[in-house]
């Protein structure tokens, strides 16, 4: 250290401290690092834990699931499984992928593998999953890379209902690792690995190197590293979005896109949405039983006017629970509700309110669908004009869901995400003893979703759903509003299909 | 002291069983049900049924009360429904962050409110007297959550200055020894890391503290009068003493003891009053987790939570005892007589 001056110690120093900066952005600009704000709650590293689909897309991308529906193409696709086909009603054959290999370098996925996880579905204390497989009675392997799912009734939704929910994992690792299997070996065999999990926090994904899609295309414009950082509050997923902390902004608001639009550095994508939102009555709650009043309360309602002036334009009003960005769409039914004061005054008149009335208790969830009480603020004076004696209520969402769930809400606003294959959420909402949510009851309806699930023919399916569809409208036990869009915000710089369910698909997404 | 300390902390108990009695009554009789919540939209009754079945949700509620008060003996508070973890390591490991959090926005408040006070009160009547208190009274009426917002629009979106959530960014890694960052960083010799982390804790910090200020400035302000009033001050003045001289020795350690007071409840009130803020910045603290637990009825970790802050509340105020009796002379002196 003799002779070496202060003013030279400083410099090196300097010139350490800036190599080291330099090395660090060399090896971030080399890297492509994708964050992606997520809007749900991620509590638990458990695959089976959480229920919510940006939860199921994560697992899937690690862990891999039998497949996805692109809505683009208009058609499932493979991820772990290859092909798949009805052999009778109630048996779907699946054959795996070959060729695939674990993130830790173990064998692929197999029959077994799928066998296991049906059973930890169904078994494991802390999953919350085992309703999605309510429909299956069983595997059967039938060699390694092959199996049927017995359904109990036929289900030729099967494959809607289930692919990218069921999530495989390794029966191997389980029986090695237990529970810590999900926390210390959580490899599968998706195009990402986990890298870290911090619950509440963020979820880092490493591209697996190996992977290549079904069809052979190599994702090799994807992200290599994708950071799913949780952010609840849509200002601060905007917020990020524009300071570039986040590549990709989820679920941005109507109100809070003026703030994207007019700058080069980011973009604004709209996609149809399949979250149907709907107003619902308990069919055998007073006045409900009375299908003049559910039908006044349609009429009353104009649905055009609530989207282009309160949801910006940015939602599609839909007349039943099918709709364009749906399955079976056959174009609009024969019959509608469109909004029409003088025939509800009319029909409240026939049931006895020509002076007014009749008295009703209006719910809805406060933030949990996009300006869910704004709407309801709307409906409700829009039901006042035609002489409904309103009371809107806003409780709390867990008070709001426990009610509507026991059958206690008497008319609500409320919505149904990802419903792209009606089958399972019309059998619930409206199939007789399906859930005493709306308490509607139909034998015609009833007969007509057994038959659709058993019809194999497309075409006639749908013309099935459109019967069905009709059917809703006229009894009206929920009256249908509309499916929002769904907006994402990216950088310049990201290409990303976000489809109607709200995912996407990182593989295919590009990132310069 | 030690005698007043030990009965102070035994104090706590009967105090905790208390607050698990009526936050578990409170909860049960709350609407909602944490079994409706845990399951997807579509599932079914049995579904729910099983659900309830695991956590025990179908047992009366004197007996899940009963096996929480047996098993909290053992530091035991149960598993969160939710997150499927044990409620006393999810504590643990949220802790240091809030405690980071409520620290750097005590540091910030206190900084800046004891010389506004202080500045305030020496010109009292004075036109910035009237500035100071309507900053402070600003910043008491403020709600934490739209000026968390605005900070977030203006120092993020508009200036870029600062990150707008999380605690660090990805890639960077800092040994775990306390979970608070700074420290950590201190101790790692990591000082480099310095600013990122500041960087990330500013603005919360800022939002938390600007509400405490306004708390802090006002009673400074007052305490600073009081005793600027009292005769010694009189005649430390009479004597010829200087300005700075008489604030220094004889003002400020007299103004003190309110000061302090107010600081420790402040803490205590930070701590537990950091939740909007923390999900505001998605800070991952004890308050966002409160947060998630409540609002899916997650029974056994709002209750651990609540013990926790209950505890730290606690905890907080015999520390300001102790405090006292090292700032105050005249505790001393009833102490030793």
């Amino acid at each position: 250290m003799v002779g070496v001056r202060p003013v030279q110690l400083l410099t090196s120093a300097l010139l350490s401290l800036a190599a080291l900066l330099a090395s660090t952005a060399l090896s971030a600009a080399q890297e492509r690092i994708m964050t992606i704000t997520a809007t749900e709650p991620m509590t638990t590293d458990h695959p089976y834990g959480e229920s919510s689909a940006p939860v199921y897309s994560m697992w899937c991308h690690i862990y891999g699931c039998l497949g996805r529906f692109d809505h683009t193409a208009g058609k499932p696709v493979g991820i772990l499984a290859e092909k798949w086909e009805m052999i009778d009603p109630v048996t779907w054959r699946f054959t795996l992928r070959k060729g695939l290999k674990r993130h830790d370098g173990g064998p692929g996925p197999t029959s077994a593998d799928v066998v296991h996880t049906l059973q930890r579905i169904r078994t494991d204390k802390e999953s919350v999953h085992s309703s999605f497989v309510a429909m299956v009675d069983s595997i059967v392997p039938i060699d390694d890379l092959t199996f049927d799912i017995k359904t109990k009734q036929p289900a030729v939704n099967l494959v809607s209902a289930l692919f990218d929910r069921f999530i495989v994992t390794s029966a191997e690792l389980f029986a090695k690792h237990g529970r810590e299997a999900d926390k210390k070996f959580a490899f599968g065999w998706g195009p990402y690995r986990l890298e870290e999990y911090a619950s509440d926090r963020r979820a880092v994904l490493r591209k697996n190197p190996d992977w290549r899609e079904v069809d052979g295309y190599d994702p090799k414009e994807a992200p290599d590293v994708v950071i799913l950082q949780q952010m609840r509050e849509p200002e601060q997923r905007v917020t990020a979005l524009l300071n570039g902390e986040v590549q990709v902004a989820r679920l941005i608001p109507p109100q809070l896109i003026r703030r994207l639009e007019g700058r080069k550095d980011v973009k604004v994508q709209k996609t149809g949405g399949i979250e149907v939102m709907f107003l619902a009555f308990n069919n055998k709650m007073e006045p409900w039983t009375d299908v003049r009043l559910r039908k006044a309360v349609a009429h009353s309602i104009n649905r055009q006017l609530i989207v282009d002036r309160l949801l910006g334009g940015h939602a599609l009003v839909q007349d039943g629970i099918i709709g364009p960005n749906q399955f079976c769409y056959t174009g609009k039914p024969d019959r509608v509700l469109e909004f029409n004061p003088a025939r509800a005054k009319e029909l409240l008149a026939d049931a006895g309110f020509k002076d007014g009335g009749p008295e009703i208790d209006f719910y809805t969830a406060v933030g949990r669908y996009i300006s869910d009480r704004q709407v309801a603020e709307v409906v409700a004076q829009m039901l006042r004009q035609t002489g409904f004696k309103v009371r809107l209520h806003t409780p709390e969402y867990a008070n709001f869901w426990s009610e509507v769930r026991r059958g206690r809400s008497p008319f609500y606003y409320m919505g149904r995400g990802s419903v792209f294959d009606a089958s399972d959420p019309a059998g619930q909402l409206y199939g007789t003893g399906g859930s005493p949510r709306v308490q509607y009851s139909n034998p015609k309806f009833d007969a007509l979703l057994k038959q659709q699930y058993g019809e194999a023919d497309p075409q006639k399916r749908c013309q099935l759903w459109r019967e069905l569809n009709q059917l809703l409208i006229d009894d009206v036990p929920t009256h249908f509003m509309w499916t929002h869009s769904v907006i994402t915000g990216l950088r310049a710089n990201v290409e990303l299909a976000v489809e109607r369910s709200g995912e996407f698909w990182l593989p295919r997404s590009k990132m310069k | 002291m030690v005698r007043a300390i030990v009965l102070r902390l035994l104090g706590v108990i009967p105090v905790l069983f208390l607050v698990t009695l009526v936050l578990f009554v409170l909860l049960r009789l709350a609407p909602g049900d944490a079994a409706d919540l845990l399951v997807p939209d579509d599932a079914g009754e049995e579904e729910v049924a099983r659900v309830r079945e695991r956590w025990g949700l179908d047992r009366p509620i004197l007996e899940q009360y009963w096996r929480f008060l047996l098993a909290s003996l053992q530091l035991d508070f149960g598993r969160s429904y939710r997150y499927g973890a044990d409620v006393f390591s999810l504590i643990v490991e949220r802790l240091p962050a809030t405690i980071e959090l409520a620290f750097i926005a005590l540091a910030l408040a206190a900084i800046v409110a004891i010389p506004l006070g202080i500045i305030a009160a020496l010109r009292k009547g004075s036109a910035l007297d009237g500035a100071i208190s309507v900053f402070a009274i600003a910043g008491v009426s403020t709600p934490t959550f739209w000026l968390g917002i605005l900070l977030v629009l203006f120092l993020s979106a508009e200036l870029n200055l600062l990150p707008s959530a999380g605690r660090l960014p990805y890639g960077v890694t800092l040994p775990h020894v306390t979970g608070i960052y700074l420290l950590d960083a201190i101790l790692a010799w990591r000082l480099d890391l310095l600013g990122l982390i500041s960087s990330y804790i500013i603005l919360p910090a800022l939002t938390l503290a600007f509400g405490m200020i306004g708390v802090i400035a006002r009673i400074t302000r007052g305490a600073v009068i009081d005793v600027a009033q009292e005769e010694f001050i009189t005649t430390a003045v009479s004597k010829g003493l200087k300005r700075g001289e008489i604030i220094r020795h004889h003002l400020m350690p007299n103004a003190a003891v309110p000061i302090v007071t107010i600081i420790g409840l402040e803490l205590g009130v930070l701590i537990s009053g950091s939740i909007i803020v923390e999900v505001v910045f998605s800070w991952p603290g004890l308050g966002t987790l409160l947060y998630q637990a409540i609002s899916v009825r997650d029974i056994p970790l709002v209750t651990g939570i609540v013990v926790a802050y209950t505890t730290m509340f606690i905890f907080i105020n015999v520390l300001i005892d102790i405090i006292y009796f090292m700032v105050d002379p005249r505790i001393r002196a009833s102490q030793a007589v």
